[in-house]
């Protein structure tokens, strides 16, 4: 067990190291070679002089070549802003005041802040939808799946089977829009956007309710259908029938029984599907006006903000890669033949 | 005795065992096959039989040469076949074909089951497609399916008569020999009575050698001249049926035969019999020196550390035992 | 009285072909103390009539007559009472113990499981009789095997948990559906050997399901043959192997390697059995009978007593045709 961990954990940081290499490189030399974006023009305000820039891009390490550019970002990722580096760029401030500026992730051109406060502040609200959406979509879809298995060919799971159709072909930007037309414009049962943070929990739930409906009614199509499946095929397994034949209720059957093995597959869906969505949902975000980390993408890109884009690319990459990783510890612990491999 | 069709000498087969945290490395090998020698003589049918785990399946695909082999060599006809490749490789694999235990998984649900038994012949382009088609109607005739049924579908068919196709696919190259794995094990008994009456015509009237293997003895009985007993890799008693199951000398023979439920109840309650105790051990680490001791109910201590050879009477009957019961 | 005893018995199940009658009309008893073997070949109903005997069948299947469990009725028995009286009254072992446990739970959790599930004692009293019902059945530091999984058990050790499972809770009825058919030579005769062992010691009704006659010769009393979901004949086993009075019988009994060394070519049943979908109006086996009669195509011949014992066949042949055919069957092998 304790070796799968450590396999695990390597393999997720090589795949940190590779994307943070093809970010490096997308985001610097090849951005720069196709559109003649340069970061120390962009950084050094509007209208520089040759004068300027010049200073900019030793100020950046710009004028480096790559290799130690990039030697510097993973440094810099996984240590912090070097003392040297914050001493040149905030001589005279505080730690606290320096970090709004430098970060792990680097400074964005956009804003005078470093990526890292950005990420910090939007992602709460990415989190928070991830939340509340990931609650809905498994409190309708597994017992909708489930009622589905034991009665398959009933008139519930026909009806259940045409909602998933709609569910999975209705795009979210449409539907978002619906909703908000009809549930919060003309009904005013919901806000019409923004986020309020935790501290409010009542508001938080309220401003969070529609978007996270919306997002989790089209992924519950998905999981009703994967969750009547799994437990189809579980519920026709031998010993199934042998906890039957030890006379175990048909509650007990399907909970303790069939359950626990149709969500294997379950769990590993789930968990790469969260660490997607906490890259944030940008259709879902930027309909509802929710200012998390998909919103903040669309605003960098649109900005041209280089770092803030790579930015959450990157923060993106890890939360998968960290999902992977979970989802792979939560399997072993539910499953003995991964465990005992 | 004429040179034998097929002859293996110290066949070797090993499943690699990795280890690694990172990158996986080869740390030792699980030897399935042992040091496995046997010959084939034309119009004979050779068994090998043992529980599962013995090696004898992973034997049987090394010796048409679709597992390869560690070491140890494989003739055909006097020629060393074991390190061939492409051309020469497909000349062999049409005078020894196969047939397998699951006749449902064996065969493409989608392919008309006329097609299925002309597939090889159109992979190994033999003949025009008119004669194919011939050849694969005499090779239905032959094993008993009705040639009409060529447009057919594998699911239209019983279990006994998927095996048929799964004969005649074999037996539309006109091979020389076939190796037959658990060919009956997955039918019900009258049917089991059909192939094997079947697989005893097609031997007699093309001269087909067999190599069979197989879990149940009783069927190997029947179709059997010669039996190797195989046990964790290696053949532990070998002979013609005659001796194997009427003086059987290593333990594990013994025991294997006396395990047989007998269809006769006053038999039955009257018969004193070994059950072996506990399970075969794992291949990854085999017990030391004779590796049925720990089983055994006659080891003496000296089996726990001498590994013994297998050794021949003068009437070909061998056997690796170190204290063989009395014929 | 008999323990169990199953009158006209009928299970259909709707396909969207139509109705498929896998069990049709069949009768039969076992008492205590005693096992009844079922032989057949796949598609016979025999194990469809075990799983109708414990209430498993789904709900698409059709069950009609009548499965008496000491005085008990089951066929129309409410849900919950049937439950009630599965794994306590009746237990069931089954094919294949690579997929008959639950491999996600420990083998302690399962074991603990069947008798909390009837039984109202302590977990720890639960587990007491885990360990016993382990030491019963011959595994080895039963203890530590609560811990394991499924996975780290081999077939045979399998095998062992689920007939003590089964056990548990001293079931009256013990159904056994082709228990050592998925295992090794060796490992199947740890099993029987088993079985010989705990059928004396249990004092239950074992109902043996079966294709293997060897497995029925080593341990049942009586036998009853089924062919196409109905019985064909009914003896002693003594009786059933001495002087067996059907042609289809004769047929199984003839194609055994292992009993026919001596017969220059091995006696094959030609065709395959009928479908149920629309089975032959007469006797099922006519259009596969050596001895088949114009009345066998049209009249389904009934099951009646031989005389001899509780012996019974369905078959139109005379007495005296079926007694000088078994016995020259079985004379035959002896030589």
């Amino acid at each position: 067990m304790v070796r799968f961990l450590i396999r695990r954990l390597l393999g997720g940081i090589f795949v940190v190291l590779v994307v943070t290499l093809a970010v490096f490189v997308l985001f610097g030399p090849v951005l720069r070679w196709n559109s003649n974006i340069s970061p120390a023009r962009l950084y050094a305000g509007k209208n520089p002089s040759p004068e300027q820039i010049e200073r900019v891009s030793a100020l950046l390490g710009l004028d480096k070549p790559y290799y130690v550019q990039y030697g510097y970002t993973l440094k810099r990722l996984v240590l912090g802003p070097s003392q040297e580096e914050r001493e040149r760029v905030c001589p005279g401030s505080t730690a606290a005041e320096c970090d709004e500026l430098l970060g792990r992730f680097g400074s964005s051109f956009a804003k005078q802040r470093s990526v890292d406060s950005l990420i910090w502040t939007h992602f709460p609200v990415t989190l928070s939808l991830t939340f509340v959406a990931a609650i809905l979509w498994l409190l309708i879809s597994i017992p909708i799946g489930i009622i589905s298995a034991i009665r398959p060919r009933s008139i519930f799971d026909r009806v259940t089977i045409v909602f998933v159709l709609i569910g999975q072909s209705l795009p979210v930007y449409y539907f978002g829009l619906l909703a908000l037309y009809f549930l919060a414009y003309r009904l005013g049962w919901f806000p019409l956007s923004g986020y309020e943070p935790l501290s409010n929990p009542g508001q938080w739930l309220y401003h969070l309710l529609l978007p996270g409906l919306v997002l989790a009614l089209q992924f519950a199509a998905i999981y009703v259908r994967i969750t009547r499946s799994q437990m189809l095929d579980t519920l026709s397994e031998d010993y199934v029938r042998t906890a039957r034949a030890k006379g175990a209720g048909e509650t007990r059957v399907i909970v303790r029984h069939a359950f626990r093995n149709a969500m294997l597959p379950i769990v590993t869906m789930f968990g790469l599907d969260l660490g997607l969505l906490l890259g944030g949902a940008i259709l879902i975000e930027v309909t509802f006006g929710l200012q998390g980390l998909g919103w903040l993408a669309v605003q960098a890109a649109q900005r041209l903000d280089v770092p803030t884009t790579a930015g959450i690319v990157l923060f993106s990459a890890i939360i998968i890669v960290a999902a992977n990783i979970v989802v792979d510890i939560v399997n072993a612990t539910l499953d003995p033949r991964i465990r005992l491999e | 005795m004429s040179e034998p069709i097929l002859r293996a000498t110290g066949v070797t087969i090993g499943f690699p065992v990795t280890r690694g945290i990172i990158f996986q490395r080869e740390v030792g090998r699980v030897q399935a096959v042992d040091g496995v020698d046997l010959e084939l003589h034309a119009g004979e049918t050779l068994a090998i039989v043992g529980e599962s785990g013995c090696g004898k399946t992973t034997l049987a695909r090394g010796l048409v040469r679709l597992q390869s082999i560690d070491a140890g060599t494989i003739e055909y006809l006097g020629e060393d076949i074991t390190r061939r490749s492409g051309r020469g490789l497909t000349d062999f694999r049409r005078q020894v074909t196969m047939i397998f235990q699951d006749p449902i998984a064996s065969l493409d649900p989608r392919m008309r089951i006329g097609q299925s038994v002309q597939e090889p012949l159109d992979i190994h382009g033999i003949g025009t497609p008119v004669e194919r088609k011939r050849r694969v109607q005499e090779a239905m005739e032959r094993v008993g399916l009705n040639p009409e049924h060529y447009n057919r579908f594998p699911h239209e068919f019983s279990g006994g008569q998927r095996q048929r196709i799964g004969i005649a696919r074999a037996v539309v190259m006109e091979p020389r020999v076939i190796v037959c794995d658990e060919p009956v094990s997955a039918l019900d008994v009258s049917v089991q009575a059909q192939i094997v009456n079947l697989l005893e015509d097609l031997q007699r009237d093309l001269g087909l050698s067999y190599i069979v293997i197989a879990h149940d003895l009783d069927v190997v009985r029947r179709l059997a001249d010669r039996v190797k007993v195989m046990y964790l890799g290696r053949v532990v008693e070998e002979g013609t049926g005659e001796q194997v199951y009427t003086a059987p000398r290593h333990p594990y023979s013994s025991a294997l035969l006396a395990a047989r439920p007998v269809a006769d109840p006053v038999r039955a309650r009257s018969q004193q019999r070994i059950v072996l105790e506990g399970d075969v051990p794992s291949p990854l680490n085999p017990p030391s020196g004779c590796r049925f001791h720990p089983r055994c109910p006659v080891a003496q201590p000296s089996c726990a550390q001498e590994d013994p050879r297998l050794e021949h009477a003068a009437d070909g009957h061998g056997w690796a035992c170190a204290y063989p019961l009395e014929p | 009285m008999a323990l169990l005893t199953v009158e006209n018995l009928r299970t259909t199940f709707r396909t969207d072909d139509g109705p498929v009658g896998a069990v049709d009309g069949v009768s039969l008893s076992v008492d205590a103390g005693q096992v009844l073997g079922i032989v057949g070949e796949s598609g016979c109903g025999k194990s469809a009539m075990s799983l109708s005997i414990m209430g498993l069948l789904p709900k698409s299947a059709m069950v009609e007559g009548s499965i008496r469990l000491g005085d008990r009725e089951l066929v129309g028995l409410p849900g919950g009472e049937l439950r009630r009286l599965r794994g306590a009254e009746m237990a069931m072992i089954f094919q294949d113990p690579m997929t008959s446990l639950n491999p996600v739970m420990t083998i302690g959790w399962q074991l603990v499981e069947a008798v909390r599930l009837h039984q109202k004692v302590s977990k720890a009293e639960a587990r007491r009789l885990a360990i016993e019902g382990l030491a019963a059945v011959g595994i080895p530091s039963p203890e530590d095997r609560l811990r394991s999984y499924p996975l780290e058990l081999s077939g045979g050790m399998r095998q062992r948990v689920m007939i003590a499972m089964a056990l548990l809770n001293r079931p009256r009825l013990l159904i056994a559906d082709e228990p050592t058919t998925a295992l090794d030579v060796t490992t199947q005769a740890q099993i029987l050997e088993l079985m010989r062992e705990l059928r004396r010691e249990v004092d239950a009704a074992i109902v043996l399901i079966t294709h293997d006659l060897g497995v029925v010769a080593e341990l049942c009393d009586e036998v009853a043959v089924m062919y196409a979901g109905r019985v064909v004949e009914r003896a002693t086993v003594d009786e059933l192997f001495a002087r067996p009075q059907h042609p289809y019988t004769w047929g199984l009994l003839a194609s055994l390697p292992g009993r026919n060394l001596a017969s220059e070519r091995l006696h094959q049943i030609p065709g395959s059995p009928p479908s149920l979908l629309r089975p032959p109006a007469g006797c099922r086996f006519a259009a596969r009978c050596p001895f088949v009669m114009d009345v066998c195509r049209d009249d389904p011949p009934p099951l009646t007593p031989t005389g001899r014992g509780t012996a019974a066949v369905a078959c139109h042949l005379a007495q005296d045709v079926r007694d000088r055919e078994g016995a020259r069957l079985s004379g035959e092998e002896r030589a």
